[in-house]
């Protein structure tokens, strides 16, 4: 058969198909409806999440996590090694990493007369955590001298030093304050006010202070890193590595989850479900799809003897009832997806956002609503294909 | 050849029957007597339990269902007791169905329905919608329909049943025409006149064939 005869053919297929559907048209928009509904599900809500994850993009972009924690989960009194810190550092996204520690939630903090005692956090840090915070000396000495203390020397937050009456710009000489009952000189005040404002109420000291002095080996052991955004999750990667190579610490990236990959996140959760209720739709309309096919083919009993008769093979009558349900499947896609991309438009319209569409949706969803249709047509085709020719002859 | 349904009942006696090419003969009898399913065993719509069909010295009975397929197909021409035309559809679309597994373009197939609807009578009608035509020019559509691939064998189960007796004799005259173009026409009816029209009468009761009449 030549090419001219094929397509001769498929064209005679299709316009028997067409005719089929369009004499019954009842049947076919009901066919049709389930298809429909399931691919405008699925292009709506795929839409609608992409166009918003473009939205959410554009906000966070500023808002991105730039800060790495690596925590460890086994109590160690030597802490971290200074050279591994160090060479995190040297990392090109790292600004600064250093540890900020919280050696204890509450400790008993007052001052040298007892009075104006609470429970306040203790913090084991040294100067590269302070900076990789963002914890701001404001008085008093620098954070660098945090590498030379080693006995009862501590740093208080802003807000603890207006508690014990401490006042910012009071000469700190001779400040003291009781942690634990233990006498600590006051060498400086600190705040943070970049999601770190627990060291604004809390004691900071170093790690040879903390174990000197108070003795264990503190609860949450951990370094923190200032990074270039977008790069956090990287960098924690790699500091897990770098910092506890013989996984002697344990060590866990506890970095908190970043804004745009959360919400990223619910954008991808939010595609799954539309993927979701359009493959429950697409049963539907399947299932819809092979019930009415084969209404159909059983109120077409005679028809499709009276072709069997003629001398239609069993395949052709097959393929006939198939390319039936393929039409309607195309058809049906075709409409789902103007009605999901019209849905999502006044959606996108009705917030100000610019409509984003990806280029292989439309098609995706065309294919997937054929599929659909196709599945659904093989029973009916089957049945269809089994109308012995006697039926003409004897209806 | 002989037939039965699956409980063992025996529609058709074994019976030997030679019909010659180019001929019109009329099977008649009383209703279930066997004359449809021997017409359904000649036109090969189903295959005899037991014995032997030639056509054309080429044995049919033992086909495959698709060779069966491409017998009818190829050979044999259907007109029914109630046309089975299409109704939504146009009268030459309903001849087209005639034409499967032809290898014909558009105009080819467009020239063959014009012609068979010549022959009946009905190229005025072609494009109307088959749900309007009258009792006569559904069954002249139905022949025009098993014409129009000039197949070698016509088979017409009871096509004057539903007919005024003008109309009939029309219906009858064209299919007995059909053997100028070289067919064998096989009529299945309970309608005397047919005897007429064709070459030889044969006779069917209780699934016997019990005489033949040469007219």
């Amino acid at each position: 058969m030549t090419w001219r005869r094929r397509i001769e053919t498929i064209r005679r297929m299709a316009a028997d198909a067409a005719a089929s559907l369009l004499l019954r048209p009842g049947h076919t928009i009901g066919m049709i409806a389930g298809i429909t509904l399931g691919v405008a599900g699925v292009v709506g809500i795929v839409v609608i999440a992409d166009t918003q994850q473009v939205q959410i993009d554009r906000q966070f972009d500023l808002q991105r996590s730039d800060r790495v924690v690596v925590r460890s989960f086994s109590p160690t009194q030597a802490g971290f090694d200074p050279q591994r810190v160090a060479a995190v550092e040297e990392l090109e996204p790292v600004v600064d990493a250093g540890e900020f520690s919280i050696w204890s939630g509450a400790v008993t903090v007052s001052r040298t007369d007892g009075a104006a005692r609470s429970s306040r956090p203790l913090l084991v840090v040294d100067a590269a955590g302070l900076r990789a915070t963002d914890t701001r000396v404001v008085a008093g000495a620098p954070g660098d001298d945090l590498a030379a203390a080693r006995g009862p020397v501590a740093w208080i937050g802003e807000r603890l030093a207006q508690d014990l009456g401490v006042a910012p710009g009071s000469d700190l000489a001779d400040t003291r304050v009781l942690v634990r009952g233990i006498p600590f000189e006051v060498a400086g005040i600190v705040a943070n006010d970049d999601g770190f404002g627990y060291a604004s109420s809390g004691v900071l000291v170093s790690r040879p202070t903390a174990v000197a002095v108070l003795g264990g080996a503190g609860e949450n052991v951990r370094v923190i890193a200032h990074v270039r955004p977008g790069s956090a999750s990287a960098v924690g990667d790699n500091m897990v590595a770098g910092l506890d190579p013989h996984r002697e610490l344990t060590l866990e990236d506890v970095t908190p989850p970043d804004g745009k990959i959360l919400l990223s996140k619910v954008g991808s959760d939010l595609r799954r479900i539309g993927a979701a209720l359009g493959g429950f739709m697409g049963l539907v309309g399947m299932i819809t799809v092979a019930n009415t096919l084969m209404m159909a083919v059983y109120q077409r009993r005679r028809e499709l003897g009276l072709r069997s008769a003629m001398g239609w093979k069993r395949r052709r009558i097959g393929v006939l009832v198939l390319t039936e349900s393929a039409t309607a499947g195309i058809v049906a896609s075709i409409l789902g997806v103007g009605l999901g991309l019209g849905v999502a438009a006044i959606w996108s319209h009705l917030q100000h956002w610019e409509l984003i569409l990806a280029p292989w949706l439309p098609l995706a969803a065309i294919g997937a609503g054929l599929t659909a249709s196709l599945v659904g047509g093989l029973i009916p085709a089957y049945l269809a294909a089994s109308t012995p020719p006697m039926t003409a002859m004897r209806s | 050849m002989e037939v039965s349904e699956p409980v063992a009942t025996r529609i058709l006696h074994p019976l030997d029957l030679d019909i010659a090419a180019a001929t019109a003969v009329a099977v008649v009898g009383p209703s279930g007597a066997g004359k449809t399913t021997l017409a359904s065993l000649i036109g090969a719509l189903q295959q005899p339990t037991e014995g032997s069909y030639r056509f054309d010295g080429k044995e049919i009975a033992g086909m495959s269902r698709a060779g069966l397929a491409e017998f009818r197909a190829r050979d044999v021409g259907f007109v029914f007791q109630h046309s089975h035309l299409i109704e939504e559809r146009s009268v030459t679309a309903n001849v087209e169905l005639g034409l499967v597994g032809a290898d014909l373009s558009r105009a080819e197939r467009a020239d063959l329905c014009t012609t068979a609807l010549e022959w009946v009578g009905l190229a005025a009608l072609a494009a109307r919608r088959s749900g309007f035509l009258s009792g006569g020019e559904r069954h002249r559509v139905a022949i025009a329909r098993a014409l129009v691939k000039s197949p070698r064998l016509i088979i017409a189960d009871e096509p004057t049943a539903a007919l005024d007796q003008e109309t009939g004799r029309g219906i009858l005259e064209l299919l007995a025409n059909a053997t100028v173009h070289g067919a064998t026409v096989i009529l299945v009816t309970h309608d005397p006149r047919a005897a007429e029209y064709v070459d030889a009468v044969h006779r069917i009761v209780d699934g016997r064939l019990v005489d033949e009449a040469h007219s």
